[in-house]
């Protein structure tokens, strides 16, 4: 799923002017790393794409959809396209760990058994085979970060977007978690994934879009 | 269908083993709208019983024509078959002194020498059956009324007046019945609202991460609205026990005063459709209950 950001502006409730002006594109299939200070405002735009938070200036479109106009009943519908990794791993402390990944299946209406297959090798591939029963608060946090990688790509969207997905993971769990984010691309998933971790985004020889106060202002 | 249909079972189980798993919670708030709705619902089986117990008197209006007591016999059964003559009446019994002290005597036990010493003091008394279709209170005045034109008629006894009492205190038990009803109805919803209110409250942070991975507004409801129908058809099933347990603990006495009136009276419990009345009323107060509370949570 490609998109594309024209003239955005963010401003928050409270007058913060969090983005200024940002114009970008990511076509579909595209891998690319959304980079910057603190407080740049990467999380921001990832929640303006989500549709979790809302421009007030510019046009967003992701696929067919203009997220700037969406009415709330299709929200829904977007997200299903979209696996979203928030900053913070935000898991239901009180499911265990399979319940956690199965949860957008069990949204999308998939089977039982369909469930239990693809949730079983979700876990293999975030390497928590052993931890299916567990309760998020037994896990680490970068464990609970796998987790929620995983509940994010296990329908296969088409687009990804991921806030810091590793973290909380030493470098070569981080590296590994990049390669099954590219096993993905591979397939076809656009991924943008913001991080400050540049030596693990050096590795990677993707597109690199930095944030410097709100406004994109180097692209490759 | 057969997947919508299997996910509709789960989450009804899953609604169902949430609650189980809070017993104690759970049996308070069924048992709280068990009683409200048990209230009405006594009522109502009640009242059930009044109308049995009311139809029967309504058939037996008579008036009772007491005479001068110097009307002749000749001009007492004449005037009986005067009146029953009449369009609006269906029988006269024209009761005789001597007949009607003789009836006295068997009810009150007095011996022939009791009676001769005092006299006879009873004057000619006939009863009059109105038509059915003369029965009702503004007829009956009109009638009695006319018949208390005649000469010879010394006063008019109504037997109807505590029967209208009577069908008066029934009517205006049907309205507080309603009226109670409906409130405990709105009670029992606003019970329910607020289980399920608290219910989202408790699962918030489950609602907004199914609302950030896709999930629909109906999604997120049903496993509430499961928990608000079980609520209302366990507070049903709990209504219909204590209606029963009401029912069967007066049901002995309740015979015993019967059987002095020489009554066959019995004390019945609620019947089937009246239950299933109950139990649909109740579920729908629970699916609107939790419908409402949930609207709320994620229009909020
Ligand atoms: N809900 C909010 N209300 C007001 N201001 C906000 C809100 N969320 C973020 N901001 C502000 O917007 C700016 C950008 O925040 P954002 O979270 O997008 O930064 P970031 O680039 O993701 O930073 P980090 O690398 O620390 O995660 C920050 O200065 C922050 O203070
Ligand atoms: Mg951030």
């Amino acid at each position: 799923m490609n998109i594309t950001l024209r003239h955005v502006s963010k401003r928050y409730p409270n007058g913060y002017l969090a983005l200024d002006n940002v114009n970008f594109e990511l076509t579909a299939g595209e891998f690319a790393f959304l980079t910057g200070h603190s407080g740049a405002g990467k999380s921001t735009l990832l929640k303006l794409i989500a549709g979790i938070e809302f421009a007030n200036q510019g046009q967003i479109r992701v696929g067919n959809y203009d997220v700037t106009t969406l009415k709330s009943r299709h929200i829904p519908f977007l997200r299903r396209q979209i696996g979203i990794i928030l900053q913070t791993p935000n898991l239901l402390m009180d499911r265990p760990v399979f319940d956690n990944i199965a949860l957008p299946m069990v949204i999308a209406n998939a089977s039982y058994r369909e469930i239990q297959s693809r949730v079983r090798a979700m876990l293999a591939k975030v390497d928590l085979q052993h931890k299916e029963k567990c309760y998020p608060y037994e896990l680490s946090t970068g464990e609970q970060q796998r987790v929620s990688i995983a509940r994010a790509i296990i329908n296969k969207p088409s687009l990804l977007l991921a806030d810091e997905p590793t973290g909380n993971l030493d470098p070569k769990l981080a590296a590994e978690m990049m390669h099954l984010f590219q096993q993905f691309n591979d397939l076809g998933m656009s991924i943008l994934i913001a991080s400050h971790d540049l030596a693990l985004i050096n590795q990677c020889h993707h597109r690199i879009l930095t944030l410097t106060q709100g406004t994109v202002c180097t692209d490759g | 269908m057969h997947r919508w249909l299997t996910w509709q079972v789960q989450a009804a189980l899953n609604s169902l083993g949430k609650l189980i798993r809070s017993p104690f919670v759970t049996l308070m708030t069924c048992s709280v709208i068990g009683v409200a709705l048990a209230l009405p619902a006594l009522f109502f089986v009640a009242l059930q019983h009044a109308d049995v117990i009311h139809d029967p008197l309504q058939q037996s209006v008579q008036l009772t024509l007491y005479l001068k007591k110097n009307t002749t016999d000749v001009a007492a059964m004449s005037l009986a078959h005067e009146i029953e003559k009449r369009t609006d009446v269906k029988t006269v019994q024209p009761i005789s002194p001597t007949a009607g002290y003789k009836e006295l005597q068997q009810q009150m036990g007095l011996d022939d020498a009791t009676t001769k010493l005092l006299g006879n003091p009873l004057p000619w008394a006939i009863i009059v059956t109105p038509a059915a279709n003369y029965q009702n209170p503004a007829e009956l005045n009109q009638l009695s009324q006319s018949l208390k034109q005649f000469q010879s008629v010394d006063s008019i006894q109504l037997d109807r007046i505590w029967a209208e009492q009577m069908a008066t205190l029934i009517r205006l038990a049907h309205r507080i019945t309603e009226a109670l009803s409906v409130l405990l109805a709105a009670a029992v919803l606003l019970i329910i609202n607020n289980s399920i209110r608290s219910a989202t409250e408790h699962h918030q942070e489950e609602i907004k991460l199914i609302q950030l991975i896709g999930g629909t507004p109906g999604f997120i409801r049903r496993p509430f609205l499961y928990t608000g129908i079980i609520y209302g058809v366990a507070g049903a099933v709990i209504a219909w026990l204590l209606v029963t347990l009401f029912v069967f603990v007066l049901q002995e006495p309740i015979q015993h005063l019967a059987s002095l009136y020489d009554s066959d009276f019995h004390l019945h419990g609620m019947n089937m459709s009246q239950f299933l009345i109950l139990l649909l009323v109740s579920s729908g107060l629970g699916f609107l209950g939790s419908f409402l509370a949930v609207a709320r949570k994620l229009s909020g």
